[in-house]
């Protein structure tokens, strides 16, 4: 995109040269004013350099000087263009003026389609501003409706101006903290090393007198140190807690009214194979080893020392077995049951079979294989 | 996921338990269903004879003498529900004498799950229907391959008197469907290894105990030297470790006949008749070991300073329960009698009875089962029409392959 602005930039250049740089009302070239700048007004976007627009509207308001253009353009209006294209420039202001007016936001309606449709009517009445499709009619709509509705614009205007301001000073306060946190940081760092390097000449001062055993004096001075670090540990997680604390405070304060809440997604688990099985066991604890006597001899068969073969298996299985099923009382678990869904299909098909008596004997063979 | 949970995801647990009184509902509906059909198939059977003048080989000689009369069909005696379940617990008896008739030896697990298997398909089908002796042979083999012990079905065919390789394999299909396709069957054997393994570590004071557990390995151990022998546990050896393989060995004989037997397994849960049969063989030892699985129950009197009375004074209210679920269990496995002299009479007159109300047309499991597999043609012949359509079938695939193969080609190479 930039690309091509910029190749149309150099090709205009080429092709006029000064053509682009001479003003079309005084016919002064960049040549002969290096500092020359270009302005227009959006009356009628007409360019002009700025000695020129000093020469003409110094003294109140007057016709633009471009021939057929009798527009009466004022000095304060002049501004510098934004974009190349002055169809653009035009666009962009239109659309600017007409949002400033209808600032409605998306929680002034009651759905979405209704929003939806609100910012179709806007963007009809934009399109007809910019194409002059019912110029009259669409400036009178859009001074209208800015009559009708001034209240509400001048609040949703002023809510706007609030939230970017409290953007802004959110990030402001980041910054604040962060630079906080480093001078912080290189404070502690500085008071690290100094505590080392005086322990450390300590222990010479003390080794230097020598009274006491050496190896103690330098157990004694490491368990300082590491106290001291320890401590140090502890006043600094405090002070993380503090200013957690005051970063939640700060966030209340700044709360944008009229967002919606958004709720957090829950972070994801870690991936788990048998979606919760376990095959932790609750009534015995697995040995290594057992020694029972008829386990002897299998023990020492070459059979089941070869690889592939683990009596820790055998071990398991049997406990497993010894209690799976201890805690299940089938009278009180079954009781509530019905017979039929326990008895096959057979026998009460079967026993219809028999009561409808002989013509139905092609179901009999269809429950009963002979 | 606890033991607890692990053993309610198993089929057992979902199909195959039951309350004693669905169970008792169940087999009535099974009898009464099963009376009906046997009553409608001899009246059937009884007019198809007489109308052919008695020359039916399909009902094999059956036993049709009296019924043959018009209306006497209808007076077929059928089995009651207490009579099958003698007949059936008979002949649950004689697949562990058969398993231990073959000259391999055929673990425990394998004729446990073979028993069950008997017991489950007893719950829906009546031995009217089915006669046992023709279900074992096959139930023992389908559990040799569910709890995977391989044994050749000619080498297993060999080891039975009297039966062939299609009768093994001819009610497979019935016996299947009847399980419901759940081969799965919980035994409280591995289980009893299980807890015997943790009380000889117990026993030594190596045991890793749990983590809220109060006491030290060390103390327990102690405690473990000193348990009551109380009541009829006379015969308890002093040596802690004989001690626990005297309770081994008498809870595995009960685990090995009483627990498969009878229906504990429907109505309780493997780790519960484990601890039944332990509790049995040493009640002492037994509530011992519980209570160093539940740490908030308090054992009292201390084992070492009174010899009787050995309780918990404070239990928490799972134990409570557990420990009134153990004496049922233990109830059940005790009373299981064994097969005496009047018992044999009463068989003798069960099956007499049965002779007289089987079902005619589900006698020769062999036969329906080449029947289903031949599309219902009986050997040897072949009926008009299925011939007929095999022939049309036949042709029309050869065309088919004809065509595939590029009879078209060679036309076009031809002309």
């Amino acid at each position: 995109m930039s690309r091509v602005a910029q190749r149309g930039g150099a090709s205009s250049a080429n092709r006029a040269g000064d053509g682009e740089d001479i003003c079309p009302v005084c016919k002064t070239s960049r040549y002969l004013n290096p500092n020359m700048r270009f302005l227009v007004n959006p009356e009628c976007y007409h360019k002009m350099c700025e000695s020129c627009v000093d020469r003409i509207f110094s003294h109140g308001p007057a016709q633009c000087p471009v021939a057929g253009c009798r527009r009466t353009l004022r000095k304060n209006k002049f501004r510098k263009q934004t974009f190349e294209d002055i169809q653009v420039e035009r666009e962009v202001d239109i659309r600017r003026r007409v949002a400033d007016v209808f600032n409605r936001r998306e929680e002034d309606f009651d759905t979405l389609l209704d929003y939806n449709n609100y910012l179709n009517d806007v963007e009809d009445l934009t399109f007809n501003l910019i194409y002059k499709i019912d110029l009259e009619e669409s400036e009178k709509k859009l001074e209208s409706y800015r009559l009708d509705n001034e209240q509400s614009i001048s609040q949703n205007k002023a809510l706007a101006s609030q939230e970017s301001q409290s953007a802004e000073m959110r990030k402001m306060m980041e910054q604040e903290q962060a630079k906080l946190r480093r001078e912080a940081a290189r404070r502690e760092e500085e008071q690290l090393r100094r505590e080392r390097e005086e322990g450390r000449q300590e222990v010479i001062n003390k080794l230097a007198a020598g009274d006491g055993d050496a190896s103690k004096i330098a157990r004694e001075s490491h368990s300082i140190v590491l106290k001291k670090s320890s401590a140090r540990r502890a006043a600094l997680e405090r002070q993380q807690q503090l200013t957690n604390e005051s970063n939640g405070a700060t966030k209340t304060n700044f709360s944008i009214k009229g967002l919606k809440q958004k709720v957090e997604p829950e972070p994801e688990k870690p991936y788990d194979p048998f979606g919760g099985l376990s095959d932790a066991r609750d009534s015995y604890v697995l040995q290594d080893d057992y020694d029972v006597d008829w386990l002897r001899s299998f023990k020492q068969d070459p059979r089941h020392n070869v690889g592939g073969y683990d009596f820790k298996e055998f071990y398991d299985r049997a406990l497993c077995d010894a209690f799976s099923g201890l805690g299940v009382f089938i009278e009180d678990e079954m009781a509530g049951k019905e017979l039929s869904s326990i008895a096959p299909g057979s026998v009460t098909a079967a026993a219809q079979a028999v009561t409808e008596g002989n013509t139905n004997e092609a179901k009999i063979i269809a429950e009963d294989v002979f | 996921m606890n033991e607890d949970d692990l053993y309610r995801t198993s089929s057992q647990y979902r199909y195959w338990s039951f309350t004693p009184e669905a169970l008792a509902s169940l087999r009535a509906n099974t009898n009464s269903a099963a009376s009906a059909r046997v009553k409608a198939a001899i009246k059937r059977d009884g007019s198809k004879a007489t109308g052919q003048s008695n020359g039916n080989g399909a009902t094999n000689g059956a036993p049709h003498g009296e019924a043959n009369g018009h209306d006497s069909s209808v007076d077929v005696e059928c089995l009651t529900v207490e009579e099958e379940a003698k007949f059936v617990r008979y002949y649950c008896t004689v697949c562990l004498q058969l398993s231990d008739s073959f000259d391999f030896p055929i673990p425990i697990h394998v004729k446990a799950t073979a028993v069950q298997y008997i017991k489950r398909f007893y719950l829906t089908n009546s031995p009217m229907t089915y006669h046992p002796k023709q279900i074992i042979p096959s139930a023992l083999f389908l559990a040799t391959k569910t709890e995977n012990y391989y044994i050749a079905l000619t080498k297993f065919a060999r080891g039975i008197k009297k039966t062939s390789e299609a009768d093994i394999l001819a009610p497979e299909f019935i016996i299947t469907q009847a399980l419901r396709f759940t081969f799965d069957v919980r035994h409280p054997h591995r289980a009893l290894k299980g807890v015997i393994m943790e009380l000889g570590a117990l026993s030594n004071g190596t045991a890793a105990l749990l983590p809220q557990h109060p006491k030290t390995s060390a103390q327990l151990k102690a405690e473990m030297a000193q348990l009551p022998r109380d009541g009829n546990d006379q015969g308890i050896p002093e040596r802690v470790s004989d001690r626990i393989n005297r309770a081994y060995e008498l809870a595995k004989g009960v685990l090995g006949s009483a627990a498969i037997l009878t229906d504990a397994y429907f109505l309780y849960t493997p780790s519960q008749i484990c601890f039944a049969a332990l509790y049995m063989a040493d009640a002492a030892l037994t509530l011992f070991y519980l209570s160093t699985k539940f740490p908030d129950a308090v054992l009292t009197p201390p084992p070492w300073e009174s010899g009787a009375g050995f309780k918990f004074v404070e239990t928490p209210a799972v134990l409570s329960k557990l420990l009134r679920v153990l004496e049922e269990v233990a109830g059940l496995l005790a009373g299981e009698d064994r097969t005496g002299r009047e018992a044999k009479e009463e068989l003798r007159r069960i099956d007499k009875k049965l002779y007289q109300c089987r079902n005619p047309e589900k006698m020769d499991l062999v036969g329906l089962n080449r029947a289903v597999k031949r599309d219902g043609a009986v050997e040897g012949e072949v009926s008009e029409s299925a011939a007929k359509r095999r022939k049309v079938e036949r042709e029309k695939e050869r065309k088919e392959g004809e065509d595939l193969f590029g009879g078209d080609l060679k036309k076009d190479g031809e002309s």
